[in-house]
């Protein structure tokens, strides 16, 4: 599938699931990025430290997010001082026709991107493709993806589903060199492939790491040098970005990034941390002639309704919380068929396209709390996927998330009430429980999905009241 | 309504609605991670993100550049019009060596993309704690000079060095004036894309040469 379509994340999660644990390629291949991003990100942390500078960065997020209305205005204002084009996008496809009509408007044809989750999340590319225009990634790992027309599978690492023989091999099909496994060389085609397309390309798309309200500068995070490509050769750069991520100072951009990068690739800095703060000034003589700042919204108000739920917004997307997750590692990230996968895609989801969409999503997590744990920016995930799980089958009052209620069965409803009067008559309850353990061997072998993976449940030959009781009476006999 | 103001006006209100108050931070100003600038650390840092460093006598450096010139088989270098630089080297290159961007790019692309073997910048300063250059372009250090070549050389005076981020931004008033493009570079690009094998050179300088200016000792 080269397009993400968020019609499909209830109902072909299952399938998909299914499909990733009976590919041990997949398993394998995540196994092994995993533990190396994992062991990478422990070199950069102290624990001890950790905990303060986790404070800190999420201090620092939930101040700009109390501002956040404020922050906005004060950041366009800012940056159309500096001659940067603002433009708002409630949805990802008021996103889309924007980034469309100025490329149209300036008679663009040849368009590199830049790696950016926000337009993974609007379909950016396939909207594009939709008007005629040719959208070529250039990141080395989103390249890779869309050379075999496919989703990234990681938001920092978009090919990490892959190793260097698949890649080696769709090169040879697709680009017709010669097959080799040698890494330097791989990296030396798609060099000098997108080398080309850099130099002719006039319209170049970025996403932004941290917008700064205070100075009307686009930060970007990066190794591979494709982002200042993409944001200083075209003639006009077109940045999208979340209207979450906006900073208040200057001086807030260090310690989320020493967050950041240390979070993602267990890096203490990026090659390249690249602040642009407008098109190119009379007297330069490079860089965009115009640089257009797209903020998208897509259900990012409405995720700041509810005091608790709005704790989604502090994310960084450093991608530590997939890195962590031990459902993730093992299913891989097309398993989600959301662009964004693994924890923070479980919250994220079910609250852009709705519960009735989305929340299925909710459903693979152990409730472990890895991911928590090394969230920089102290996000507590179990906390938020379970709520979402109550929102699913919850229709009464809350907050104005989409598709409240639909996952709510009137067999599982009932089946909760039953459980729940019965918890409430103890007299019955024991009744209930003498019954069960002495009918045990009528329990039903087959249970639908449960039993397709796992052995049937059968209640045990005591209660545990009955157990304990025995025991005790044990005891006494023996003193 | 626009779409700018039907954003804003459901922030608002959701905001009222759960009774937040928009946060007052006194300090804009975060405590710094270090406490002293190092340049051994600073070194450090650099040499394990695979830049090349050289210590280079201040007043003879363009001749150390002519020299890796001829040794590494380099035939042409481009730098900005800055007159601190560009006048040293045209002193020590042959003139068919030395190439001084100072058109716009749309007129020189074929030869900054096609030509150019090496470039050459002079970093504004240099943060101790994670080994990184800070570059300020502009029209006498354009931003495709540092990024198009396949090796970039910068100079970088060590009186230049802070011990981090938080005191860079600090020390040289950035809040109050961006340059155009602020940029902060730690090393070659490089990318881990293909099964998190590293490799030099994914789009950017393959190698990045840091001289480190010292003061000659009589
Ligand atoms: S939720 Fe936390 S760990 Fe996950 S991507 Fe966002 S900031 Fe990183």
């Amino acid at each position: 599938m080269s397009h993400f379509d968020p019609d499909t994340l209830n109902s072909r999660f299952q399938q998909r699931l299914i499909d990733a644990i009976e590919d041990p390629q997949v398993r394998s291949n995540f196994r092994g990025a995993m533990t190396f991003l994992r062991e990478k990100r422990a070199a950069q942390f102290d624990p001890s430290d950790f905990t303060q500078l986790q404070a800190r960065a999420q201090a620092i997020r939930n101040r700009c997010l109390s501002k956040l209305p404020e922050l906005l205005e004060h950041l366009e204002s800012r940056c159309q001082a500096n001659g940067i084009q603002v433009h708002w996008a409630q949805t990802g496809d008021a996103a889309n026709r924007i980034i469309r009509d100025i490329i149209e408007a300036e008679g663009g044809r040849k368009v590199v991107k830049g790696k950016s989750m926000a337009t993974e999340e609007t379909g950016l590319n396939a909207a594009l493709e939709a008007a005629g225009m040719d959208c070529v990634e250039t990141d080395m790992g989103e390249y890779i993806v869309q050379l075999a027309r496919e989703t990234p599978s990681h938001i920092i690492m978009p090919a990490i589903h892959k190793n260097t023989d698949q890649i080696a091999r769709l090169f040879h099909e697709q680009l017709g060199t010669p097959l080799t496994h040698d890494v330097d060389t791989l990296i030396g085609v798609g060099r000098a492939t997108l080398r080309q397309k850099f130099e002719e390309a006039d319209i170049g798309i970025s996403g932004v790491n941290f917008p700064v309200a205070e100075t009307g500068t686009l930060c970007l995070v990066e190794n591979e040098g494709n982002g200042r490509m993409s944001t200083t050769v075209p003639r006009v750069h077109i940045a999208l970005c979340g209207i979450e991520k906006v900073v208040e100072y200057l001086s807030d951009v260090p310690p989320l990034l020493h967050m950041l990068t240390r979070s993602a690739t267990g890096q203490s800095i990026t090659t390249y941390f690249n602040m642009i703060s407008g098109p190119r000034k009379p007297g330069e003589l490079d860089g965009p002639e115009q640089v257009h700042l797209v903020l998208l919204d897509n259900g990012r108000s409405r995720i700041y309704a509810d005091p608790q739920l709005r704790q989604t917004l502090r994310c960084i997307r450093c991608g530590a919380c997939m890195n962590h997750c031990p459902v993730y590692e093992r299913v891989g990230g097309h398993a989600y068929g959301a662009p964004y996968p693994g924890p923070i895609g479980q919250v994220v989801a079910p609250q852009i396209w709705g519960l009735d969409k989305a929340g299925k999503l909710t459903q693979a997590c152990s409730m472990n709390g890895a991911c928590k744990e090394a969230c920089p920016v102290g996000i507590p995930l179990p906390t938020l996927i379970r709520r979402l799980r109550r929102e699913g089958v919850n229709h009464e009052g809350g907050p104005p998330l989409p598709g409240r209620g639909s996952l709510r069965t009137p067999a599982e409803a009932a089946l909760w009430k039953v459980w729940a009067w019965l918890n409430a008559h103890p007299s019955l309850y024991r009744l209930f429980l003498s019954l069960a353990t002495r009918l045990r061997g009528l329990s039903p072998r087959k249970l639908g999905g449960w039993t397709r993976y796992r052995a049937p449940v059968k209640p045990a030959p005591q209660s545990l009241h009955a157990a304990l009781r025995s025991r005790r009476r044990a005891a006494n006999d023996r003193s | 309504m626009t779409d700018r103001d039907a954003i804003l006006k459901r922030l608002r209100h959701f905001r009222s609605e759960a009774g937040i108050e928009p946060a007052h931070t006194p300090d804009t100003v975060h405590p710094p991670t270090t406490s002293g600038a190092n340049l051994e650390g600073f070194i450090g840092h650099l040499e394990a993100a695979h830049a090349e460093i050289h210590r280079v006598s201040r007043a003879t450096w363009p001749r150390w550049v002519a020299n890796a010139l001829e040794h590494e088989g380099w035939g042409r270098l481009a730098c900005g019009a800055n007159p601190s630089i560009a006048e040293p080297l045209a002193q020590a290159l042959p003139p068919s060596a030395l190439w001084v961007m100072d058109q716009p790019v749309e007129q020189v692309k074929a030869a900054l993309f096609h030509e150019m073997d090496v470039s050459l910048s002079q970093a504004r300063a240099g943060i101790a704690d994670t080994g990184t250059l800070v570059l300020e372009t502009g029209p006498e250090e354009p931003r495709t000079l540092s990024l198009v070549p396949p090796v970039h050389i910068v100079l970088f005076d060590p009186a230049t060095l802070v011990p981090d981020f938080s005191h860079l931004l600090a020390q040289r008033g950035y809040a109050q004036h961006m340059p155009t493009n602020l940029l902060l570079i730690s090393g070659p690009s490089k990318t881990a894309d293909i099964q998190q094998t590293l490799a030099y050179g994914a789009h950017g300088p393959k190698r990045l040469l840091v001289l480190i200016l010292e003061d000659d000792h009589a």
